[in-house]
């Protein structure tokens, strides 16, 4: 067997991958994932800000899942400081998370069909997304990053005629969405491109702790909303979705990816109705007064752990604050792409090299959340090699950096 | 060892995996806590040795599929914590999912843990980048290559001045 092995360069995933393949032929025998290519330093540039100025940092780890990104910063806070959220707050909160998600999903369909290599079907669902992205703007000025979390609340209120507008919304996506679903879901377009590729059986699934929509597609009955309920997810019901309950079973492949994130968007819909019908009144803001917040802020100490369902799966951050400033001791952020990158080596194995974009993109990854950190620190490290400006071979003359 | 890659969907009480894990460990499991409130999920937190961390793994196995979380470390001078992140009764029911937080204290000049990889090959992101960022050593990991520094040439990559002045704002 001739082995050919093929760097694909970033663009060969339409992320900022290095991605290694080997060939036999058309098939890949083998396939190595380097990352690198986008260095964030947002974990360590928040250890010089305060907590306020680290909340807004937070939004901008990605701008899909800004707001789960934001959220889970402020919950944990929240959780070390004992600050409780109002209820009318937690509801708004939920809300935004699945408008979030509607968003989210949208793009990632948008995306699946531009690497089909259906650009028509691509502009029409982001024409679709361009609702909730208008809803997002009218209810918080922006359309992504939107800036709702606050430590204790929500920065954002709403009125009946923003509760009228996301009923229009409701029904403008439960008239659009069935026709969606059947070009998608039953007609031939995506059906014969993703059915059978980047298969991940549930075994698999559960051995490389996938999370998200990933592994509900393998038929992983995991949803943080079900399982560990946060904000109002525990006073309603919610289930994770199946791909089986729609399609009457379940092969873990791309094509369940794209249907189960379809049964999702309309789970959110649902969710978003249910919200609407019993939000409750009163503040959105636990502590009104700056100064008030700063100071149960400046008396917080402790960690915590703490992880929301986003759009692409668990988001996971632990925060440790210590008593007498208002700024982190530590802070490590996990994206749901972190943990399910690993199984990215092993559903590449065995397919086409045509392939490979379509396969990484079926887990709906982000680079940006999983290089977050700033990995070189000068004084804790003594075995660390010395850092070089230059990339000159060893031996040849490099220009150390003092720390 | 390699576990059976299935779910639980009855949980154990979340009382009970705690009572387990300090009968098994006795004081070798430090400061163990079952926190439950409202605003966090049920975390059960626990500091041990290192030469016992694959036996705790082993021992959570026994109530259900480990699912491994995160796995992040504290510089903290004259020793590096770090924080092993698992879920148990991922499936088990709404409510049900019981987060393990435990904690291994490595004293300065120790610089070798065991590799959780060949248990869940998703650990092998987290203790690669611990070998980047606090040059720790991980017996039993495959591929200890940089995971986030690299060049063109795969080496480590180069690093700029305002990198390392923490003047990055």
């Amino acid at each position: 067997m001739d082995v050919l092995t093929l760097p694909l360069n970033p663009s060969g995933s339409l992320e900022p991958l290095a991605i290694t393949v080997s060939l036999d032929g058309d098939r890949i025998v083998d396939a190595r994932i380097r990352h690198g290519a986008l260095h964030r330093g947002i974990e360590e540039m928040a250890l010089h800000w305060n907590l306020f100025q680290v909340l807004p940092l937070a939004e901008r780890i990605c701008g899909f899942c800004s707001l789960s990104n934001a959220l889970t910063f402020a919950r944990a806070v929240e959780t070390i400081a004992g600050i409780v959220v109002p209820p009318r707050a937690r509801y708004l909160r939920t809300l935004f998370l699945e408008l979030e998600r509607i968003s989210s999903h949208f793009l990632w369909l948008a995306t699946a069909c531009h690497i089909a290599g259906h650009e028509a079907l691509m502009m029409a669902v982001l024409s679709l997304r361009e609702r909730v992205l208008d809803m997002l703007e009218g209810l918080t000025g922006k359309r992504s990053n939107c800036g709702v979390a606050a430590f204790g609340g929500t920065r954002v209120n709403l009125d009946d005629a923003d509760i009228k507008a996301l009923e229009e919304m409701i029904a403008f996506y439960r008239r659009e969405l069935p026709p969606l679903q059947e070009v998608l879901v039953e007609g031939p377009l995506l059906r014969f491109r993703l059915q059978g590729v980047g298969v991940l059986p549930k075994e698999v699934a559960v051995r490389h702790g996938v999370v998200g929509p990933v592994a509900r597609a393998s038929g992983l009955y995991v949803d943080l909303r079900w399982s560990s309920p946060y904000e109002a997810y525990g006073d309603f019901d919610v289930q994770p979705r199946q791909v089986s309950d729609l399609m009457g079973r379940s092969r873990g492949d791309a094509f369940d990816r794209m249907v189960l994130r379809i049964m999702e968007l309309r789970q959110s819909l649902e969710i978003i109705e249910t919200l609407l019908q019993g939000i409750p009144g009163g503040n959105v803001l636990a502590v009104k007064k700056d100064r008030r917040l700063a100071a149960l802020l400046r008396d917080a100490e402790g960690r915590a752990l703490v992880s929301v369902e986003g759009p692409r799966g668990e988001s996971l951050q632990r925060v440790t604050l210590c008593r007498g400033k208002i700024a982190l001791s530590s802070w490590t952020l996990r994206s749901a792409t972190y943990v399910n990158a690993s199984s990215w080596p092993l559903l590449l194995r065995g397919e086409e090299l045509s392939d490979v974009a379509l396969i990484i993109n079926s887990t709906d990854p982000c680079i940006a959340c999983t290089e977050r950190l700033f990995p070189l620190r000068p004084s804790p490290v003594p075995e660390m090699a010395p850092l070089r400006l230059s990339s000159a071979e060893d031996g040849e003359a490099a220009k150390e950096v003092a720390p | 060892m390699i576990y059976a890659p299935e779910y639980v969907i009855q949980a154990t009480d979340h009382r009970e995996v705690l009572s387990c894990l300090e009968g098994r460990f006795g004081a070798d499991l430090e400061m163990p806590q079952l926190k439950e409130g409202e605003a966090q999920s049920p975390i059960l937190t626990a500091t041990l040795p290192k030469a016992r961390l694959l036996e705790f793994v082993d021992c959570l196995a026994e109530f259900d599929f480990p699912h491994f979380r995160a796995l992040s470390g504290e510089d903290l001078g004259e020793a590096i914590l770090l924080h092993y992140d698992f879920a148990l009764f991922r499936s088990a029911g709404r409510g049900k999912r019981l987060e393990i937080s435990a904690s291994v204290r490595l004293p300065s000049g120790d610089r070798l843990m065991p590799s959780l990889v060949g248990r869940f090959p998703s650990a092998e992101y987290g203790e690669r980048e611990l070998i980047e960022t606090l040059g720790l050593d991980f017996e039993g990991l495959p591929d200890k290559s940089p995971l986030f520094t690299f060049d063109d040439r795969g080496r480590r990559r180069v690093a700029a001045p305002c990198d390392l002045d923490g003047g990055v704002h």
